[in-house]
């Protein structure tokens, strides 16, 4: 009888890394925008509801995941089509409610929120940032994401009961979660994609820096919640798949002169250049043309007027590429050092999204491409409401094949058919001057500020700059 | 033989849609030999030895120049229940209730005491899937509604070398008809969702694309009521050169985005396709035993099913329209079993059971053709004039498909489980010896 309990008892124990499972009782997201529904230049419910965290709360039954939700027309605002043809995107002209707290309606939720992703946090904001709600209704909008989501800047210690800081990872240690999303390092190398500028230590984090703050981030979550699973995500390979680097051509076609290659500062737009969308509005004033009097389009960010460059040559692609490069081998290796800690590679997926090559949904074809492509929004570098689906269905994909974790897949019929928050009713953009082409100024000042909140103001306060992103009257 | 060419143009003009056959093959080419269960090639005994066997025709000299007619009609049924993540779990979908009824229809007179020699037209392959609700089907953008038919008219000799053995073969027109409709997603700009920008009919034109196969058999008559018999009908591949697409836009209520939707895709063109159909070959053994009241038949067969590697469409003029359906099929395997008790000399019951093996992986299929393996029960009857001169055989087919699921691999990304599929196969055949 003895050796019949031995036997099982062994048996149970060789079997159990193969059923290994996730328990999502208690589910925190830590990330950035992406990872907080940041969809179209703004943070707004709707998007929040259809976030990826959100969806995959969703299918595993996670009974409680709270999110700082914000009423529409979001904190941004999100933009709209406003145009096709001339073709322009800007925000909507939807004014926000008056009462913060119609504004902000979840903000007052007296628990933390799971989904602690913060809008424009790197690596950095998420070991040691804080935020205090208290601070932004005091009307200093210094760190409002960071106000907004952590809402308070200190929280008890429960082992000694001192006060410690109340930061993203604090946040997500303190709700003992039994899973946990990273996904986060976007911010450490896209301000160099926004401002069309890579600079180690300005707009990029430098390696050894994201290196620091990373293995924290990711040692601090696996020793105190050793009986967590943790999933961390990876970066995105190249910045070229987004459609904010890779929808506008180095060639126009100029009436009388046919198609010119355009002029940047440092001579013309070669194949392996890209433009950014900020580059539309100015070619849209005559900027980059090769004719006489014509200004060249700006290479790189003016750090005295904020104003960003809009040319990402093919040498900064590749040192921006080498920076993610580096941080996805340090995420890889955070991933191997703890066995609670497993790393998913969302890069498959985007290069196949990329090259047309992405499984279908019935026939539907999804790919990277600015408004018609299905998984950008219309900032070109967040995925909207499909692509989050596309980022759950992936992660459901990797939790059931990798942890066994058997969550049902989503619906994408729904995602896909479901439209944005204007739908089915659009919303007419009243007052919106389509003349900015393709993006307009006020759209990418919201980026700019998520990415480079600095440059952007110091870009509002000097009026003497901003002309050549206004529009021609 | 006036009378003759007015029966070839009634059914000419009556050419229905089609449907039903492992893959899209028909074996409904007679209704003695569907009684039977299908296991006829080592019988051969009327004049759908054209399909059957051509070396039984070669033992039917006795018989005089034989005319045989006949239509089965095919109501086919399946039901779809979907899967996350399209088109979702608990999601439904039916096909539409069809009526197909693919003809045959034969003429034999024999040349010498041993020469025979027989015309035929029969629907040897057809596909017909209609989906209900089909502007709302989830499945729309990979097919709504498909037909498919290939007519086979064909000519043939049979000789009886000596009294127990006859070698028999044959060209075969292969004409083919094809349709396929479908609606074009588009990702509206507005909305950001997915929305229907245009129906596109792929339809060929006319009767104009064709291809010429073979066919052959032999017939074995053993000792003590045994035969042996073996059939073979070669591939052929149809190349679409007269085909085209006609594209109707669906408004979306964006004026904007239509008009970038009607500068992308050719509605006021039709634009021509191109597109290669490669049809299997296949043969069939069989052996029966009879003696004065009972037939006992059994049959094996194989289908190269593996030449259908794609539906590979072309638009030579917009080649950004270009399409390729992965179909990755198996050879495939066929069994069928049946027996005729001759009652009376008027009067012969038949029954049968088949099963064939479907050659389609679980990934290809879809909402243009789910196959799966299907089991099938047969009965029928005979009647024979007392002075043998006419006579006619009705047949019925159950036909069941076994449930299916794509197990989330599905090449359209459309996954599911096909299930409560199967058909009624109901056939008469008349024919007439002088």
């Amino acid at each position: 009888m003895k050796k019949i309990l031995l036997i099982t008892c062994v048996a149970a124990l060789l079997a159990a890394p193969a059923m290994a499972q996730v328990d999502f009782t208690r589910y925190v997201a830590l990330g950035d925008s992406l990872t907080a529904g940041y969809v179209g230049g703004g943070l707004m419910d709707y998007y929040q509801y259809r976030s990826y965290p959100a969806l995959l709360a969703q299918q595993a039954g996670t009974a409680t995941f709270e999110m700082p939700l914000i009423a529409p027309p979001g904190l941004g605002p999100v933009m709209v089509l406003q145009s096709l043809s001339p073709l322009a995107l800007g925000p909507t002209d939807l004014p926000p409610p008056v009462d913060p707290f119609e504004y902000f309606y979840n903000v007052t939720l007296e628990a933390p929120y799971q989904n602690l992703a913060i809008p424009g946090s790197t690596a950095y904001d998420t070991l040691f940032t804080t935020g205090n709600i208290f601070n932004l209704i005091g009307g200093n909008q210094d760190n409002v994401m960071h106000d907004l989501i952590l809402r308070q800047p200190q929280v008890e210690n429960p082992a000694n009961g001192e006060l410690i800081d109340y930061t993203a990872v604090v946040g997500a240690i303190t709700q003992d979660p039994t899973f946990i999303t990273v996904f986060i390092g976007g911010n450490d190398f896209l301000p160099a994609v926004v401002a069309a500028t890579p600079i180690d230590g300005v707009t990029l984090t430098p390696v050894a820096a994201f290196e620091q703050y990373y293995t924290q981030i990711v040692g601090a979550l696996a020793t105190s919640l050793p009986n967590s699973q943790i999933v961390l995500v990876d970066l995105p390979a190249d910045v070229r798949w987004a459609p904010f680097v890779s929808s506008i051509p180095g060639m126009v076609d100029v009436p009388g002169l046919g198609p010119v290659q355009l002029q940047g500062e440092d001579g013309p737009i070669e194949a392996t250049d890209r433009l950014t969308l900020a580059a539309s509005a100015l070619i849209a004033q005559g900027y980059g043309l090769p004719i006489p009097g014509a200004p060249p389009l700006p290479e790189n960010l003016d750090l005295a007027t904020g104003n960003p460059g809009v040319i990402l040559r093919g040498a900064e692609l590749d040192l921006i590429s080498q920076h993610v490069a580096a941080f996805n081998q340090i995420i890889a290796g955070a991933a191997a050092a703890f066995p609670n800690v497993h790393g998913m590679s969302i890069n498959p997926m985007l290069e196949a999204l990329a090259t047309g090559t992405y499984r279908t949904f019935g026939g539907i074809e999804l790919t990277t491409q600015l408004l018609v492509g299905g998984f950008f929004s219309y900032d070109g570098i967040h995925p909207q409401n499909v692509g989050h689906g596309v980022y759950a269905y992936e992660l459901i994909e990797f939790l059931n094949s990798e942890l066994n974790a058997g969550l049902p897949q989503i619906n994408m019929y729904d995602v896909l058919t479901e439209g944005d928050w204007q739908s089915p009713q659009p919303l007419k953009c009243g007052t919106c001057d389509p003349k900015d082409a393709v993006m307009t100024r006020e759209a990418f000042l919201q980026l700019y500020q998520l990415f480079l909140p600095d440059m952007a103001n110091r870009m509002r306060q000097q009026p003497q700059h901003l002309e050549r992103f206004s529009s021609i009257d | 033989m006036k009378r003759q060419i007015l029966m070839i143009a009634v059914v000419l003009a009556l050419l229905p849609s089609l449907s039903w056959g492992a893959g899209f093959a028909l074996f409904e080419a007679g209704n003695k030999g569907l009684g039977m269960g299908g296991a006829f090639t080592a019988v051969a005994d009327d004049p759908s030895a054209f399909f059957w066997n051509p070396a039984g025709m070669a033992f039917q000299i006795d018989e005089g120049t034989q005319v045989m007619a006949g239509v089965t009609f095919i109501t086919p049924y399946q039901d779809f229940t979907g899967d996350n993540p399209y088109p979702g779990d608990g999601y439904t979908a039916s096909m539409k209730s069809q009526v197909f009824f693919p003809p045959h229809l034969y003429f034999v007179k024999p040349l010498s005491d041993r020469v025979n020699f027989s015309l035929g037209f029969i629907t040897p392959f057809g596909l017909g899937t209609w989906w209900e609700d089909e502007d709302n089907f989830a499945g729309r953008y990979i097919s709504k509604q498909a037909d498919l038919m290939v007519f086979d008219l064909g000519g043939q000799v049979s000789w009886k070398i000596c009294d127990r053995l006859a070698i028999g073969g044959g060209i075969d027109y292969m004409i083919a008809t094809i349709e396929l409709k479908r609606n074009v997603p588009f990702v509206n700009p507005y909305t950001q969702s997915v929305v229907d920008v245009a129906e596109a009919d792929l339809h060929s034109d006319g009767f104009s694309n064709h291809a010429w196969a073979w066919n052959a058999g032999f017939m074995f008559k053993l000792p003590a009521g045994f035969s042996i018999g073996g059939m073979y009908r070669s591939k052929f591949t149809i190349k679409g050169t007269s085909a085209s697409a006609e594209f109707t836009q669906i408004e979306t209520g964006y004026p904007d985005f239509d008009a970038t939707v009607a500068a992308t895709i050719p509605f006021d063109d039709d634009p021509d396709i191109y597109t290669e159909l490669n049809f299997p070959d296949y043969w069939q053994v069989g052996l029966a035993w009879s003696n004065e009241k009972l037939t006992f038949s059994g049959q094996y067969g194989e289908m190269g099913w593996s030449v259908f590697e794609e539906l590979n469409i072309q638009f030579p003029e917009y080649p950004a329209l270009d399409s390729v359906v992965r179909e990755d099929y198996s050879d495939s395997k066929q069994y069928r079993f049946g027996l005729e008790w001759r009652a009376t000399r008027s009067l012969a019951f038949r029954a049968g059971y088949g099963f064939d093996e479907t050659p389609q992986p679980i990934e290809s299929m879809s909402p243009l053709l789910p196959d799966g393996d299907r089991d099938f029960y047969s009965a029928g009857i005979g009647f024979i004039s007392k002075k043998n001169t006419w006579g006619f055989d009705v047949g019925y087919e159950y036909l069941v498909m076994q449930e299916r699921s794509t197990e989330g691999q599905s090449y359209d990304g459309f996954d599911g489980l096909f299930h409560d599929a199967g058909a009624h196969l109901f056939g008469a055949s008349f024919f007439w010896k002088f």
